[in-house]
């Protein structure tokens, strides 16, 4: 019976492990969405959610530049369905209108 | 092995990890957030519940690490129902209950504070099974009274009546028993379908078979996650994926329901875990949520048949090891 315990405890160990190891990409909003985009660079969802935890932290350029990069880059790929673009089309722009206000009434920009 | 003491154990270095954000995350800005300054939202509605429960907590000031450790207990609770089923099953409870615990999968439902939402769901749908293992007819108001509690956690606890008379088709097979899911399935299938058809007009931008490709191949990682959690992400890029790996998975789920029907009386848990995944998947892929494709906190409630599957195999794997010992003395 030893040798199936050892297996599920081994499971179990590794399950815990495994968990903790991906809790770690949960810390804050910008840990969050850089994990997402190292694994999905293609998609513009994790990019703009990116954008709002850099806008969070008064990252403004940084945050400019990815919005940028999922105007000029992402949206004209033709995989993406019609109502992913949309979304994004729309976040983007409010995003822009966003950053254009904090960065104008913050002062200096980055940290 | 003291099971007891390694799960506490696991489970404490588990909490440590989603405990230590004081902020809300993800979904947390819909669901959370929303609360903060509203009145008190209708608790005999879907959802009510877990949104009350939500907007108390913030009421009285409760930050987000606190709200999570709530989620943790919940967590707990529901790993206890599954570890009591999988003892009225005849598994071993500790295991299916560590398993539920501690799989990794388990991380997104818990590191956010809307999490709440599939947990609560999850209760109500487990306490509908536990009561479909008795054999009073009393169990049938208490199944339907658990099912509207898991609804009003989330809608998607509706798939719960199809789940408890499977339950109950495990425990009390008969033909009757059978026809009963049949005809659940069909009756969830029909909600979903209106649902759909009578629902916002951004889903109707979304083409039928498109969604259940991406759908099928959403649900088939989530199901090989399910074993081997190497790759999670909040977002995975299901468009990236061609029609051809899309029409392999959906492929691939419609042979795992028919070999799940062929093993039942083979092997009935492996058949019954199987069944109870795929069941969960089914109204993901007839209603559409364009903002996302299947999740992981979505696969919530899946999870207790990994919990169970991974008891069943432990239990043939000692059951014959120790044939082998006999035979060897």
């Amino acid at each position: 019976m030893l040798i199936p315990r050892l297996c599920i405890g081994i499971l179990l160990v590794c399950y815990t492990a495994a968990s903790v190891n991906y809790a770690a990409a949960w810390q804050n909003g910008l840990t969050l969405w850089t994990h997402a985009v190292l694994r999905a660079p293609l998609k513009p969802r994790p990019w703009v959610n990116l954008s709002i935890a850099l806008m969070e932290r008064q990252r403004f350029p940084d945050a400019q530049a990815v919005l940028d990069h999922v105007d000029r880059d992402l949206l004209s790929d033709g995989h993406l369905p019609s109502w992913d673009v949309q979304d994004a089309r729309r976040a983007i722009q409010t995003n822009r209108l966003v950053v254009a206000r904090l960065a104008n009434a913050g002062g200096p920009f980055s940290r | 092995m003291k099971w007891p003491i390694l799960l506490l154990a696991l489970w404490s270095v588990q909490s440590w990890s989603v405990l230590h954000v004081d902020q809300g995350l993800y979904e947390d800005v819909n669901y959370v957030h929303a609360f903060q300054d509203a009145p008190r939202p209708p608790i005999l509605t879907r959802r009510g519940l877990a949104s009350v429960s939500i907007w108390y907590q913030l009421q009285h000031g409760l930050t987000p690490a606190l709200m999570r450790m709530w989620n943790l207990r919940l967590a707990a609770f529901v790993s206890l129902l599954v570890g009591l089923l999988a003892v009225q099953f005849g598994l071993s409870g500790w295991i299916a209950g560590g398993v539920m615990l501690l799989h990794p999968l388990t991380v997104e439902t818990l590191a956010q504070i809307a999490g709440r939402y599939e947990l609560i769901a999850a209760i109500g749908v487990l306490l509908g099974c536990l009561a479909a293992t008795w054999a009073s007819m009393w169990r049938w108001p208490l199944m339907l009274m658990a099912c509207v509690l898991g609804v009003m956690g989330k809608e998607t606890a509706a798939i719960g009546l199809p789940l408890m008379l499977l339950t109950d088709v495990l425990l009390h097979p008969s033909r009757i028993a059978w026809a009963s899911v049949g005809a659940a399935v069909l009756l969830i299938i029909g909600v979903c379908l209106w649902q759909q058809h009578s629902g916002e007009s951004s889903t109707a931008a979304v083409a039928a078979w498109p969604w259940v490709l991406r759908q099928s191949a959403a649900t088939f990682r989530l199901l090989c996650l399910s074993i081997m959690p190497i790759g999670q992400t909040i977002d995975y890029d299901y468009d990236h994926l061609s029609a051809w790996w899309c029409g392999l998975a959906m492929c691939s789920l419609c042979m795992l329901a028919t070999f799940a029907m062929s093993i039942w009386h083979r092997w009935p848990m492996i058949a019954f875990a199987l069944m109870w995944a795929l069941l969960v998947a089914l109204p993901r892929l007839i209603v559409h949520t364009p903002k996302s494709y299947f999740n992981e906190h979505q696969w919530y409630l899946a999870l207790p048949a990994v919990a169970w599957g991974v008891a069943s195999v432990y239990q043939s794997l000692s059951l014959s090891y120790m044939q082998r010992r006999v035979y060897a003395v």
